[in-house]
């Protein structure tokens, strides 16, 4: 039944766009997705749950394929639900695509590889890996269970207009220190619970995600800070804030890109040629890509 | 530092010297809302450990049935904030107010690294009403409440210096705190976190929120 109604749902949006939607879900309500509770009892739902455990807790479940401390759901909010934090359930939805990034069409799994590479600062499972396999089942038992409302795109994470003074470091630090570092900690390394648990995911250091990933572009990460940062008060910071948060905690050094070539000029040349990258610039007196990376 | 661990020592001392103060025990006895009586002497002056006891149990675990809340294992940062709070009045509390009223700063120091280093409760956490369980690991991100446990730790065990624990906390004291952010007659805490959480919180969820992290049973009503 509720498979029926997604289904349903997902039609008008492909068909009818802009119909008043028929089971009365108010125009601007967020898509609803389900729980973990209806993840189904069966051999699929196995899979299902294999790919919720490594989503969760990438490190534990996928170690061989991770290279720092992080987990999808750190940056994926609600176990890849959120919308606002490019949820898993949209990009699902979103390939094959084509991506400026490789240049070419790109699959949902190969997707899911590039997440371990740069994200996860590891390595990318070969297709057919059964850690690809369960977070695909993940994702699709997601969308397919969700009642999606057409009317929102709720992909990725949304844009967030540019600032009005360019980005500054120093203002970063001020905002930093006044709404992240509480949880972050004062040198980006997080916080672990008192049992253990990483709590506060690490924001740059050698325990973070790399050069090569998404929150290492300013405007990626400005939107995301401003829309789900500080945890729970998603929304409070002005987009000057975003930005100049955004500076600082990209601005500091974090696990090299890859792709790197053995020099930080050709390096950023090739892939970091974008005003959204901090690679190989000063900052702070320290040239960003050329390492050591603190040990956080 | 250095200050640190000669009151380690210091603390062990006046847990012993304690053991011998049957008076501050009786206290609680007596009446129900006693006159709290800060006992001088002792190298600080105002403070004694055994007037906490009285309300707080000797080896601080809190009262269940009272709604005192344990104090072993909570972090001194925020212990010190809590003492601070409740002589400032803005955390409003009348028998800890005029309790904390009557310590210094350094006496709150002592009182709060004495309690930080004691082994914190660890109960195992039942849950016993899905929608508790639910908001606790998963939260309710419709509303933005993010998992309880994701700023006070997995199964409510704290983080670090500013997220105290919630595990095995008395039902009743869990309760009473979360109507108090709502309320306004407790602080909202740093970046105002919890008390904006706490805003979202129905009575009901708190209830069952309250009963989930104290590690009770349904079946005794918040007794552990
Ligand atoms: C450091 C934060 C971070 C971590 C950790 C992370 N991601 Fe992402 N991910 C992002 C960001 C930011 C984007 C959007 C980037 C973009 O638009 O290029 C994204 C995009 C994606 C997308 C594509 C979304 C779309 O709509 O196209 C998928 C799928 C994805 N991540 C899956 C994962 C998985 C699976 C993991 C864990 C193995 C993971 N991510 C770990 C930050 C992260
Ligand atoms: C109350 C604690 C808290 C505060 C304050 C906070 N964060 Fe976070 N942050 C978190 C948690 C927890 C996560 C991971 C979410 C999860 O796993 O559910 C996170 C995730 C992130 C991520 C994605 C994961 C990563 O490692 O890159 C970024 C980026 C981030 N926060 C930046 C910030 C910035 C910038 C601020 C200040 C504007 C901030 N946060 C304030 C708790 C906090
Ligand atoms: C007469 C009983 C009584 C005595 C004596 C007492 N307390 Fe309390 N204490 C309480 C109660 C009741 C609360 C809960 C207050 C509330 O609901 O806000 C409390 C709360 C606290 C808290 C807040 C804990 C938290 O998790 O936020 C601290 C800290 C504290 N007491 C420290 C002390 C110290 C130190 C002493 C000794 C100097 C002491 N108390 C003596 C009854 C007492
Ligand atoms: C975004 C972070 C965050 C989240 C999520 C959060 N809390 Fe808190 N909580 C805090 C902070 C910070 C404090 C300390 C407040 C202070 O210093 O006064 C606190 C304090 C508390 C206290 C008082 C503890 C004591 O010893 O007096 C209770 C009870 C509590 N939280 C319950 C909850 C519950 C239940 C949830 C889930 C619905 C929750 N919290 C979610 C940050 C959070």
């Amino acid at each position: 039944m509720k498979h029926l109604m997604a289904l349903v749902l997902l039609m008008t949006s492909l068909t009818t766009l802009g119909n008043d939607l028929s089971d009365g879900v108010p125009e601007e309500s967020p898509s609803v997705l389900p729980a973990d509770r209806d993840i189904p009892k069966d051999e699929f739902g196995k899979m299902v749950r294999q790919g919720q455990l490594i989503f969760s807790d990438t490190g534990q479940f996928a170690r061989a394929y991770v290279g720092n401390d992080l987990s999808c759901r750190n940056c994926h909010l609600d176990q890849g639900r959120k919308a606002g934090s490019a949820p898993l359930w949209a990009a699902f939805l979103s390939y094959p695509a084509y991506r400026a990034k490789n240049h070419r069409v790109n699959t949902f799994a190969e997707r899911l590889q590039e997440c371990f590479r740069y994200s996860m600062n590891g390595k990318a499972p070969p297709l057919g890996d059964p850690t690809l396999v369960a977070l695909e089942s993940y994702a699709y038992w997601m969308e397919k269970n969700a009642k999606i409302n057409p009317r929102l795109t709720e992909r990725g994470v949304p844009q967030l207009q540019k600032p009005s003074s360019p980005p500054s470091y120093e203002r970063g630090k001020i905002v930093y220190a006044n709404n992240c570092e509480l949880c972050h900690g004062a040198n980006g390394q997080g916080k672990r619970a008192n049992d253990g648990h990483l709590a506060f995911p690490p924001l740059w250091g050698n325990r973070s995600f790399n050069w090569g990933a998404g929150m290492a572009q300013l405007d990626k990460a400005a939107a995301y800070i401003k829309t789900n940062m500080p945890l729970s008060l998603g929304g409070s910071l002005s987009n000057q804030d975003a930005w100049d948060v955004a500076y600082f905690v990209d601005g500091h050094d974090r696990p090299q890109d890859p792709r790197y070539t053995g020099s930080v000029d050709e390096t950023r040349a090739l892939f970091h040629h974008t005003r959204n990258s901090l690679y190989g610039h000063l900052v702070a007196g320290h040239v960003l890509g050329s390492g050591p990376v603190s040990q956080n | 530092m250095m200050n640190k661990t000669k009151y380690v020592e210091r603390g062990k001392a006046s847990l012993k010297a304690l053991l011998f103060l049957p008076l501050a025990l009786g206290v609680h006895a007596e009446s129900p809302h006693p006159q709290p009586r800060i006992p001088t002497g002792g190298e600080s002056g105002g403070f004694n450990l055994a007037t906490c006891a009285g309300c707080h149990g000797i080896e601080g675990d809190g009262n269940a049935a009272e709604g005192t809340p344990s104090l072993r294992g909570l972090p001194s940062t925020y212990l010190k904030e809590q003492l601070h709070a409740f002589a400032s009045g803005e955390r409003q509390n009348p028998v800890m107010s005029s309790i904390a009223q009557a310590l210094s700063t350094e006496d709150i120091t002592l009182a709060a690294s004495h309690y930080a280093q004691l082994r914190p409760l660890s109960r195992p956490l039942e849950a016993q009403d899905e929608s508790a369980n639910d908001l606790a690991i998963h939260g309710r991100w419709s509303e933005n409440i993010p998992p309880c446990d994701d700023c006070h730790g997995p199964e409510g065990k704290g983080v670090g210096e500013n997220f105290p624990a919630l595990n095995g906390q008395p039902a009743l004291y869990l309760e009473n705190q979360l109507q108090a952010f709502k309320k306004g007659s407790r602080p909202s805490g740093p970046l105002k976190l919890m008390g904006n959480i706490a805003n979202k919180l129905s009575d009901t969820d708190i209830r069952t929120l309250s009963l989930y992290y104290s590690g009770s049973s349904p079946m005794t009503g918040g007794q552990p």
